[in-house]
């Protein structure tokens, strides 16, 4: 849960509406229990949309983390 | 996986009333033992977990709703505790809004995919609406129950 906590943090951090999708569930971004929906393991594919005037960046960023396998995160 | 497969019915507390999460998290887990589900040696260790996982980042999800939770060897199968706290506790959610709805997981650390799964399930439901606010209205276990099970058939 603690990426999905990440992703929230950096989606909430542009104006653009963020959209994470997994097979037909398409959630909020910005929202830790819409993310949580999605049932996300490490390894499936995610698929990152976004609308409004930053969304490029939010898309590239959030793409980024996901890719990064949340690179120096601490597992409990 | 359906909620009446791992809430364990006679842990719900319908009326929570305390003054921190520490507080809120040790009544979940010590109704988890009155209901045989854990064992009372393994109840400190399992708060223990609940509250250092906390520590990491809180569970407050947003929208008056927490799930603190931590995975111990003490369990064979995912089990979970639901309590409603009325007046609210304050979570350090993300949102920074209080929380009145509390589920609390404890699962096997051997069995990653149910604990993913209880959450999936739970956080499914919880995006009602509807789910939500009968929750919130629940002033009985017995209410609360038959509100999952009615969660659990697609009834509301």
């Amino acid at each position: 849960m603690r990426p999905l906590e990440l992703i929230a943090r950096k989606a909430q951090s542009f104006r653009s509406q963020v959209f994470v999708t997994r097979g037909s569930n398409r959630v909020d971004a910005k929202s830790l229990l819409h993310l949580l929906t999605l049932g996300a393991e490490p390894g499936m594919e995610l698929e990152i949309d976004a609308t409004g005037e930053d969304a490029s960046q939010a898309v590239e960023q959030l793409t980024e983390l996901i890719g990064s396998e949340f690179e120096g995160f601490e597992r409990p | 996986m359906k909620l009446c497969d791992f809430v364990v019915s006679s842990s719900i507390i319908p009326d929570l009333r305390v003054g921190t999460k520490e507080d809120a998290i040790r009544a979940m887990v010590a109704g988890l033992r009155e209901a045989g589900s854990i064992n009372a040696a393994d109840e400190a260790g399992i708060v223990a977990a609940i509250l250092k996982r906390e520590e990491l980042g809180s569970t407050g999800i947003g929208r008056g709703v927490a799930v603190p939770h931590t995975k111990h060897p003490s369990v064979d199968k995912l089990v979970a505790a639901i309590a409603l706290a009325p007046e609210g506790v304050d979570f350090a959610s993300l949102d920074g809004e209080p929380v009145f709805i509390m589920f609390l997981l404890v699962s096997p650390p051997d069995r990653p995919g149910d604990h993913l799964r209880g959450l999936e399930n739970i956080s499914r439901h919880l995006r009602n609406d509807n789910f939500c606010k009968f929750l919130r209205q629940s002033r009985t276990a017995e209410a609360v129950w038959d509100l999952l099970k009615e969660a659990d058939n697609n009834e509301i």
